[in-house]
């Protein structure tokens, strides 16, 4: 502003200059987000308002107020109704109401479509565009569907100013977009550049001497500008409504930011793309399908119906839409005509011609895809007859799109079309000027065949032609051609070659003077001017339209051109009277009038004459002067001859006259004012036409905003009575450290009320010991993010908490703050200290027992064995594959362990098995396993303990070994006993003597096997015991007995029969000698010999000499005999006086 | 009329010289009693017995490579044994009868009386 400040004088700003302008912002899905970058940079100071239209949920209370105002330094508010629109504000649309401008006062609308259709923006816009002209701006925000597109049209074509989110930083681009593709949109900018774009546009506006010589400088050089884009574009504006242009042509200066119209004609000049430009904005009007939908149904049941009816069947139905635009209107009417078609059941050949001059509308027409959004503008019962939906847009079905012949063609320009029956023309004429409007109609009567139809838009008139218009139905602006002749408009031929350089303004154009024009064919005229009676062709009040012939002697037009439109004003005395009252009669009564005997007075003479006057069927009269006889020239003498009276006659005639012509000249002067009124009431009216034009479309995609806002309701509330309810102790603070938030449970740690929130933490009492290092962990994850653990009681040491202080991060990432979460463990720690002890115990068990504890895992096929375990299994601790295990078992066991595994851990059959493992040693590892299935969490194991068994299982093996040779010795005793008696019984009769013989024998094993018990006696038993043992029974007789000799030993095999042979030896000496009470002396030794024989002398010396006597028992010798030949031995005898020797020599023996 | 040959093996001199006894008041002739298993083989050949009491424990082992011998040549076998168990006998010498000690006379009669009864009979 200060730049343009410099550029031109500074001109005073006087209060009603601070014109304001209304800035209508649209924005749907993500719209929050622009409109806040865009306003925040929004200065109160200027004269700027903003109105934000956002798509809202009707059902949900809108937060946008809210949210903007802590964004902006404008004033921000929702609309109630009935707001002045100030500068400096921001007004917020509600929920469920549309919004409309009303001389710069805010009304709230209801929406009268459903949900899903309404258009919001596009109403907003169109409201905005009529109230506001060229002080509207809007702004297109991000959004989905195309709502404001048609809005955005409605401001331009009022000359306001159009601006949309680059679509590029939208965060949805489907209204960006969409208005972008209309080609109608002056700047497309970041929301944050949007403001300054406004502001620059209205630098010039916003002074009103600047603006007003801008408008002053267009108007000089509008004829140049139409000349340069006629020369460019090959279309003629200088015939449309001036008021029109001047606005368009400010506007692109206002855009291109241009000090005045002579920089702009220069600018166009020079940039072929602007001439295009300007030509868009020039050609912007409002379409839509079935617009004014009443009106159609009228055309409907006037003329469709009709047509259709009446059509034979090689009949063509011939229909043309000039300026089509981008073909709605066109589609629509094809949609009628095939739906009555449909409806009657017949098959009539429709052919429609939609002509427009812009090739790229065409192109849009021929094409026939739409917004969805429009989709609501064509009746329920077509939509799904005559569309089809495509990519979220939709199509005309190719059947109406053939009965549509779209071409390049201008309405004032080109030949017309022929032969037509219905002419649909609406909202054309409003941008035309008078004269172009007076071309066009005629165009009009003569494409229409007679009784065809020609039906306008809602604010256009047939204007003079209604004598060969008449309406049908005068509020839908249909109207009936009359039956006469087609005339061919005849200022289309060769037009374009005349017209060169700049034109005349239409203004001054007059329109009888078109009429004055109108020609015949010339030899039509030869006839007329030659052979026929002088004729001439008047309206009814009396106007000349058209001469014929000489008629110089009935009519005098000498006079200035304003009288001469006249004819009795004209006509000569004797004639005026005649043709004043003819005129009068023949336009009442419609019938041919003959005015006889008449005289026509000149300068030159009289003329006789009978006047005719004929109606024309289209109003106009035809006035035919037949001469009766010969015209008599003057005499000299008649001037003086002149009745005074005439002369009289003449100044009241002449005062009424120019009377008449003053009338004229005000009636003239009303009927101009009433058509400018009547122009800017069409211009009025064609403002409105854009209000119509609505676009529902993007309220659906609001439910987005809707559903997150719902969403973030819904987790507010889950947070807040999370916070009530949770028993997690929790203390949120800010940067600060002061407390922002808490739950419930805190209060065992800080003893916290409500008004706490915002009291710094370090001020609060807590029950923690370590509250210092508490505080401390928590600045530092402020400072540096990173989380911190802690462990901390309370003073009494009664409960423990495991401290979590986390960084508080906004969702944007920025962080501010920490979260203290507190879980308390004193529980967890009890139970992990009870669980210590008694995994302890269970070691120590485990430990002195020596036993491994194993875990099978059936899924895995593998089996994890604590230390113990592995080393009773001589593998490595830790977990080893099942077929591992099972390797170090001997092959023998491997088949039982592998069964015994399967069964438990199928039928759950307790496990208890004893194997050997492998190994090569002659002593083999003996282990027992012992084990369950255990089921939980979802998989089944196998768990037991291990343990080594080897030494019980030697021990075992031993005692068997043990009994069993027990047994045997057993058995061999009790043989040897029972071979004893019946060996003895043999020998004697004396069963007492049998008795104790066998008793005493039986003794001497018995002592001797006791000999056996008493140590070990791998290396058998000592000679000297052996013998001591034989002779214990004799030990307290008097005897003197000696037995002795080196420590040789008897083998165990040997035992018994040396004890048997000692007893023999010992019972003799006992009976016969020395042992007895006689007296004497008993002398046992023992040697080894050289060759390993064991020598063994029994000398009993007796106190007698010793009688030769027989060997006392048979059976005692016999057993002497056997036990030395068991000891493979032999024994001798000697007898020598006192001295009885017994020796034994044996070989001694070792079992093999 | 002697009811044939009976070959003892037993090294217990006690035990032998009852078996031998007794088995003469049985009516038989009888070689041995040997001790050793050496000793009792060295004396088979052309003095194969009818029958043989065997001690299955001698001197110089057990008695089966003598027990084998003797079955080859088809002299039934009476073991006299302390700790042999009549099945493992049964198995190796099908056939054989056994006598546990101490002996029973009544059994050891019936067992040489059937042994040589057979053998005639055969």
């Amino acid at each position: 502003m200060n730049d343009d400040d410099q550029k031109t004088p500074t001109p005073e700003r006087a209060s009603d200059d601070n014109r304001l302008s209304i800035v209508g912002i649209g924005a749907s899905a993500g719209g929050l987000e622009a409109i806040r970058e865009m306003l925040s940079g929004a200065a109160p100071d200027n004269d700027l308002a903003y109105v934000v239209v956002q798509h809202l949920d009707p059902n949900h209370e809108s937060l946008l107020a809210e949210l903007l105002a802590r964004q902006t330094s404008l004033n921000v508010r929702q609309v109630n109704g009935g707001e002045t629109i100030e500068a400096g504000n921001v007004y917020i649309i509600p929920p469920a109401y549309g919004l409309s401008v009303k001389n710069g006062v805010l009304e709230l609308t209801e929406f009268a479509q459903p949900r899903g259709l309404r258009r919001p923006i596009d109403d907003f816009f169109e409201s905005l565009a009529v109230d506001q002209g060229r002080f509207a701006a809007c702004v297109i925000l991000s959004g989905t569907g195309a709502d404001g597109s048609a809005g955005l049209r409605a401001i331009k074509e009022h000359g306001g100013l159009c601006i949309v989110q680059d679509p590029k930083t939208a965060k949805y681009d489907g209204m960006p977009l969409s208005a972008r593709n209309t080609g109608l949109v002056d700047f497309v900018r970041r929301p944050s550049e949007i403001v300054e774009t406004i502001t620059q546009f209205y630098a010039h506006s916003l002074q009103h001497t600047v603006d007003a010589q801008i408008a002053n400088s267009v108007s000089d050089t509008l004829p140049d500008i139409c000349s340069v884009v006629r020369n460019f574009v090959g279309h003629d504006f200088s015939g449309y409504k001036t008021s029109t242009l001047i606005r368009r042509v400010q506007r692109r200066i206002q855009v291109l930011d241009m000090a005045d119209a002579s920089a702009y004609l220069q600018h166009l000049r020079s940039d072929p793309q602007e001439c295009e430009l300007l030509f868009r904005d020039l050609l912007i009007n409002v379409t839509r399908f079935f617009r004014d939908s009443e009106h159609f149904e009228t055309l409907r049941q006037v003329c469709v119906q009709p047509l259709i009816r009446d059509a034979r069947d090689d009949d063509e139905i011939r229909v043309w839409i000039p300026g089509c635009s981008s073909g709605e209107e066109a589609y629509s009417l094809a949609m009628l005509f095939a739906e009555e078609a449909r409806i009657q059941k017949r098959s009539v050949n429709i052919q429609i011609f939609a002509t427009d001059i812009d090739e790229q509308m065409l192109r849009i027409a021929r094409e026939g895809t739409y917004p969805q959004a429009a989709l609501a503008d064509i009746p329920e019962g077509m939509r799904d007859l005559y569309s089809v939906a495509r990519d979220g847009r939709f199509q005309i079905v190719s059947r109406i799109r053939d009965m549509i012949r779209f071409s390049l063609h201008s309405v004032v320009r080109d030949p017309p079309f022929s032969n037509i029956d219905l002419v649909s023309c609406r909202n054309l004429l409003i941008y035309f000027g008078d004269r172009l409007q007076a071309t066009a109609l005629p165009i009009f009567h003569y494409a229409i065949k007679p009784r065809g139809i020609l039906f306008l838009g809602p604010s256009e008139t047939v204007g003079r032609y209604d004598h060969v218009f008449s309406p049908i139905d005068q509020q839908a602006r249909i109207f009936r051609r009359n039956e006469g002749r087609p005339e061919y408009p005849v200022h289309l031929r060769g037009k374009d070659s005349n017209q060169s350089g700049p034109r005349r303004r239409p203004a001054t154009d007059s329109a009888p003077s078109t009429r004055l024009d109108w020609n015949d064919d010339d030899s039509i005229d030869r006839l007329t001017e030659k052979y026929a009676p002088p004729t001439m062709r008047v309206s009814a009040a009396g106007e000349i339209l058209k001469t014929g012939g000489r008629l110089g002697k009935y009519f005098d037009f000498s006079g200035n051109s304003e009288t001469n439109r006249f004819a009795p004003s004209t006509a000569r005395p004797g004639v005026r009277e005649a043709v004043s009252a003819i005129i009068r009669q023949g336009a009442r009564q419609k019938r041919r009038i003959v005015s006889r005997d008449l005289v026509a007075q000149s300068e030159f003479g009289e003329q006789p004459f009978e006047l005719i006057a004929e109606p024309v069927g289209d109003g106009t009269i035809l006035l035919i002067f037949r001469e009766r006889s010969r015209f008599e020239p003057l005499d000299e003498d008649e001037f003086e001859e002149l009745d005074p009276m005439d002369g009289h006659v003449q100044s009241l005639e002449d005062e009424l006259r120019s009377t008449r012509i003053r009338l004229h000249t005000t009636v003239e002067e009303l009927e101009t004012a009433n058509e400018e009124l009547k122009s800017s009431n069409e211009e009025m009216m064609s403002m409105n036409e854009e209000l119509q034009s609505t676009n529902e479309e993007l309220s659906t995609v609001n439910d987005e905003l809707k559903s997150k806002v719902d969403e973030l309701s819904v987790a507010n509330s889950d947070l807040s009575n999370f916070f009530a309810s949770t028993a997690l102790p929790l203390v949120v603070v800010d940067e600060t450290m002061e407390i922002r938030n808490f739950t419930d449970a805190i209060t065992a740690i800080y003893p916290f009320r409500v008004s706490d929130r915002g009291r710094p933490l370090t001020e609060v009492t807590s029950t923690l010991r370590e509250n210092e290092a508490v505080l401390d962990a928590t600045q530092d994850v402020i400072a540096d993010g990173e989380p911190r653990h802690l462990r901390v009681g309370d003073r009494e040491g009664q409960r423990t908490w495991s401290l979590v202080v986390t960084a508080y991060r906004t969702r944007d990432g920025v962080q501010s703050g920490a979260t203290l979460v507190f879980t308390e463990i004193t529980n967890a720690l009890r139970l992990e200290e009870a669980l210590r002890h008694e995994g302890e115990r269970l070691r120590l068990a485990l430990d002195v027992s020596g036993l491994g504890v194993w875990e099978c895992d059936p899924d895995t096929k593998t089996m994890r064995v604590d230390k113990p375990g592995s080393a009773i299994l001589r593998q490595g601790e830790g977990s080893l594959a099942l077929r591992r295990f099972i390797r170090t078992v001997t092959l023998e066991d491997r088949e039982g362990v592998e069964t015994a595994l399967n069964a438990a851990m199928d039928d759950g059959r307790p496990l208890d098995l004893t194997f050997r493992l492998s190994g090569s040693g002659p002593r083999f590892t003996h282990v027992r396993l012992v084990g369950h299935r255990v089921s939980g969490q979802g998989n089944t194991r196998l768990l037991g303990v291990i343990f080594d068994v080897t030494n019980e299982q030697e021990a075992r093996s031993i005692r068997e070994m043990m009994l069993r040779e027990m047994n045997h010795r057993m058995k061999n005793m009790f043989s040897i006993i029972s071979g004893l008696v019946r060996l003895a019984g043999r020998n004697t009769d004396d069963v007492s003597e049998l008795v104790d013989n066998i008793q005493a024998r039986i003794s001497a094993l018995a002592r001797s096997h006791d000999l056996t018990q008493r140590g070990p006696h791998t290396e058998g038993l000592p000679f000297k015991e052996v013998v001591g043992v034989a002779l214990q029974p004799y030990e307290n007789a008097r005897s003197d007995i000696r037995y002795e000799g080196p420590s040789l030993r008897v083998s165990r095999e040997d035992l018994t029969a040396m004890s048997l042979l000692l007893h023999e030896w010992a019972t003799n000496a006992a009976k016969y000698g020395v042992l007895n009470a006689s007296g004497g002396r008993l002398e046992v030794t023992w040697k080894e010999q050289q060759n390993g024989e064991i020598v063994l002398e029994w000398n009993e010396y007796h106190s007698d000499t010793v009688e030769v006597q027989q060997d006392g028992s048979g059976f005692g010798s016999t057993l002497i005999q056997l036990s030395a030949s068991q000891l493979n031995g032999r024994v001798q005898t000697e007898v020598s006086g006192n001295l009885r020797k017994m020796v034994l020599v044996y070989e001694p023996q070792e079992r093999a | 009329m002697s009811n044939g040959t009976v070959l003892i093996c037993e090294d217990e001199f006690v035990v032998a010289l009852d078996l031998q006894m007794m088995i003469e008041d049985f009516g038989f002739d009888t070689t041995g009693p040997y001790a050793s298993v050496e000793e009792a083989i060295s004396v088979l050949p052309g003095n194969l017995p009818d029958v043989a009491v065997l001690d299955v424990s001698l001197k110089d082992g057990e008695v089966f490579p003598l027990a084998d011998k003797l079955q080859e040549q088809g002299v039934p076998l009476i073991f006299h044994s302390g700790h042999v168990y009549d099945h493992e006998i049964f198995e190796r010498y099908p056939g054989a009868a056994c006598c546990q000690k101490p002996v029973n006379m009544a059994l050891l009669q019936d067992a040489l009386m059937e042994r040589t009864a057979v053998r005639a009979a055969s």
